[in-house]
């Protein structure tokens, strides 16, 4: 008997862990601190690439800095949002600076002169 | 595929995603002959000599306001501090004039290739040596102190003609232009422009209400007073005002960047006279 109402428990217990699982599936994608401060490192990060090849843009590091303002605000969605636009300026910064490396007088302005 | 196909065949791909550039390299002096020519032809009305006045050589309505503005030039004060800086002795009892013994008329020995130090020499970058030669702090390179002892230089410098010089036996020197020249046309920033997408190719055109002055007569006349900033300021202050307006991050003034911007951009200007200080909108 005893072990017939040890094994009801276990299953209720089990049975009540199911019914919660979607909701703490739902609670776990809820952007907290961690997932702000990973974002806010990532852009801080891409950031420093662009920096590094003379690519970094204007409000980059403002950007960044907002997002800081927002996570420590309990902010996370909108601390989130704002370092991926940060981080997506790192990037584009950098390649821009990769693809115009070689940059040079236009064709059409060496040419009137020949 | 043999060694030797590869190789081509990676030149050729490299070649075919590179940014399209000139179809053969050309030296400074034909870029320079094809910089001035292409104004020229794009303004075939304005005499040479009257690029140096930048926009207002080119739009009649800015220039009679800026005639009017220059009857009462906003800039005369800075010329008589910078007066008074260049002749009062540092605390060693030396001054500017010990160490630019042909100033303060000196405009034109600059931008220069500094064999020694193997970088670009700016004057606002000689005046700082100067200083902390003699035991002095260095003055900040935007505005403030630095644009009135600039503006002053300037002001005895009038009549002097922009001569600068890429010594050819010292390829550092040519390596700094061809920096400032790739400078000059990297796109950069959000906005994804480059220097001569704005004074060379639309040169002359409209930007609001603004006209977007021409890049040869750029450097004749700094430092300016300009009436947006409501006080003098040197060139790498507009470089990075610029820089900033097609929101890229600004570099450093008198940092590496914009010296080799400096030496392009005023070699270019070759043969213009000077005629700073300015007042500019």
């Amino acid at each position: 008997m005893i072990t017939t109402k040890r094994g009801y428990g276990y299953g209720l217990a089990a049975g009540v862990l199911a019914a919660l699982l979607p909701l703490g599936a739902a609670w776990s994608e809820t952007p907290d601190r961690a997932q702000a401060l990973a974002g806010i490192e990532a852009a801080e990060a891409a950031r420093r690439r662009a920096d590094s090849v003379g690519g970094e843009w204007r409000d980059t590091a403002a950007m960044i800095a907002r997002a800081r303002e927002l996570a420590e605000a309990g902010r996370y969605p909108d601390a989130i949002e704002l370092a991926d636009q940060a981080k997506r300026q790192g990037e584009l910064g950098y390649d821009q600076a990769l693809g115009e490396q070689n940059a040079d007088f236009p064709a059409y302005v060496l040419d009137r002169s020949r | 595929m043999t060694k030797h196909g590869f190789l081509l065949a990676t030149l050729v791909l490299a070649g075919a995603t590179l940014p399209i550039g000139p179809v053969t390299a050309a030296t400074p002096e034909e870029e320079q002959a094809a910089f001035q020519a292409y104004f020229k032809q794009r303004f075939p009305n304005v005499p040479e000599d009257e690029f140096k006045n930048g926009t207002y050589a080119i739009d009649p309505v800015t220039r009679e306001n800026w005639e009017a503005i220059e009857e009462f030039p906003p800039y005369e004060n800075a010329i008589s501090q910078g007066e008074t800086l260049w002749n009062t002795p540092f605390a060693d009892g030396q001054g500017y004039a010990d160490c630019f013994p042909d100033g303060p008329a000196i405009m034109n020995h600059y931008p220069r290739w500094d064999r020694e130090r193997g970088q670009v020499m700016t004057l606002p970058l000689a005046l700082n040596a100067c200083r902390t030669a003699h035991g002095e702090t260095p003055l900040k390179y935007k505005k403030g102190p630095i644009a009135d002892l600039l503006a002053y230089i300037a002001f005895e410098s009038r009549g002097q003609i922009t001569q600068v010089e890429i010594p050819q036996d010292d390829p550092r020197a040519l390596a700094a232009y061809e920096q400032g020249k790739r400078f000059y046309f990297a796109r950069r920033g959000q906005l994804n422009f480059a220097c001569a997408h704005c004074h060379l190719a639309t040169s002359g055109t409209k930007l609001r209400t603004e006209t977007l002055s021409p890049a040869y007569g750029h450097t004749t006349h700094w430092p300016v007073y300009r009436s947006e900033w409501g006080e003098m300021g040197t060139l790498h202050r507009r470089f990075a005002g610029c820089n900033e307006q097609v929101r890229a991050k600004a570099f450093e003034p008198q940092g590496e960047e914009y010296r080799n911007l400096e030496y392009f951009l005023t070699y270019m200007n070759n043969g213009l006279e000077l005629n700073g200080p300015g007042a500019r909108k």
